[in-house]
């Protein structure tokens, strides 16, 4: 059998110590052998693992979980570095996937846990994701245990997860919804074009957003439109809500979708619109509902 | 969607072409050796298909280098950007672009074209190749 590219591991720990021996376990062939390392956590942790470790390792650090931006570019930050260590035979990754348990939002993540396993899997890397078994709910359990293939014990032994789906088959986690979208709009267009929707999306938020802000906005919804309009069915619906702390659009067609699951995360010719929008500096999501398909774009003031 | 029917002149230094889209237009220009593609307004999806053709049509003029100067762009989407790719690596001459604004660096760096596509802040400088 040939060497494995990408090999995404789960784990999860009690205590600082079951951290700890999780960690050290994973890193364990890359202290002996001098392999780089890629490690993302929060400061705080960063600077307990930076006492475990030699000050020998190659270790790269990203603390405060600036790396977790969003998936889109977290998986393409990853390629990065992944690429600029082309010369490495393993390159080992741990870092700490935003989850309600940590501060962050999991609907999303479960994506890009699912993605992972396709997007990095022509680099020899081997990762592994420890959630805190105690602030990790069921539902996060549930997925994590569904998108990595194998699980690593702090007893050392690393077994397989029975209930692993294919990315390509894999479901993702719905969205909670905006409550903005329980008001009404400020503006409701029926079956834009890109330029319609960029030239009242530009009015509208003008003097609400910093100018590279709505810049991105503006990208964002010309992508969502033309998307709409290539892989959608009619009619599309731009709707644009703004909050005292927010400005939101949402971008609807009554198409299913797409038929990937991890569209958008990962740079693909047919899907480029996309996977451009998951780029910009703005919270992407993705949902189906009774409506149809939609790509919700939100950027604060 | 065909192309509009441009507006064909002869200027002093040869051939002028020009089409356009709802929200913008692409002129081709002959300087030297050089054929220049100056693209104005939305490089959208409306305009990216007629930009398509006139890369195909400045090729088939076997210029030295074809550059294509997007300091009048006010947009860039992925669809153009899919245009300028395939420009760079289908045509047979070698291929510059002029790009200097927010509103069209922002997205080529985004998607890390910068790092594949030549990119001059001028067209002098893309016609000079410094």
């Amino acid at each position: 059998m040939s060497e494995p590219g990408f090999i995404h591991d789960c784990g999860f720990y009690a205590s600082d110590t079951e951290f700890r021996t999780l960690l050290l376990g994973h890193l364990e062939p890359a202290l002996a052998g001098g392999a780089p390392i890629i490690l993302a956590y929060s400061d705080h942790r960063t600077a307990q693992i930076r006492r475990w470790l030699p000050d020998t390792a190659a270790v790269t650090y990203f603390g405060g979980r600036k790396l977790y931006a969003s998936p889109a570019r977290t998986i393409a930050a990853y390629r990065r570095m992944f690429t600029e260590r082309a010369e490495a035979t393993r390159i080992y990754i741990a870092g700490d996937v935003p989850h309600e348990g940590n501060g962050g939002t999991f609907a999303g993540w479960d994506r890009y846990e699912a993605a992972v396993n396709t997007a990095w899997d022509d680099f020899p890397v081997h990762g592994l994701c420890l959630y805190d078994a105690v602030t990790s709910s069921a539902r996060v359990r549930d997925v994590v245990e569904r998108t990595h293939p194998h699980t690593r014990r702090p007893s050392g032994a690393r077994l397989p997860n029975p209930g692993y789906t294919e990315p390509a088959a894999y479901r993702a986690l719905a969205p909670a919804p905006d409550a903005l979208t329980t008001t009404e709009p400020l503006v409701t267009l029926s079956d834009p074009r890109p330029h319609e929707a960029r030239r009242v999306v530009a009015a509208l938020v003008a003097d609400r957003l910093t100018p590279g802000t709505a810049e991105d906005l503006l990208i964002g919804v010309s992508e969502a439109v033309t998307n709409a309009n290539h892989h959608g069915r009619l009619p599309i619906v731009l709707r644009l809500w703004t909050g005292h702390d927010r400005v939101l659009v949402q971008v609807s067609d009554r198409g299913p979708g797409p038929s990937d699951p991890l569209a958008g995360l990962v740079r693909s010719a047919g899907r480029a619109g996309l996977w451009l929008v998951h780029q910009l500096d703005l919270d992407v999501d993705l949902f189906n509902d009774q409506e149809g398909f939609t790509v919700r774009l939100r950027c604060y003031t | 969607m065909g192309l509009m029917a441009g507006v064909d002149a002869e200027t002093g230094d040869g051939v002028t072409h020009r089409v356009e889209s709802s929200t913008g237009t692409v002129v081709l220009e002959r300087q030297d050796e050089a054929v220049v593609l100056r693209v104005s307004g939305a490089l959208d999806l409306a305009l990216a298909p007629k930009l398509e053709q006139f890369v195909d049509r400045a090729a088939r003029l076997r210029p030295k280098v074809l550059v294509l100067d997007l300091t009048g762009v006010d947009f860039l989407a992925s669809a153009g950007m899919a245009v300028l790719v395939k420009a760079h690596r289908e045509t047979s001459v070698p291929v510059r672009l002029v790009a200097a604004s927010r509103v069209t660096l922002r997205p080529l760096e985004m998607t890390r074209l910068t790092d594949e596509l030549e990119v001059h802040p001028t067209l002098a400088a893309a016609l000079a190749g410094t």
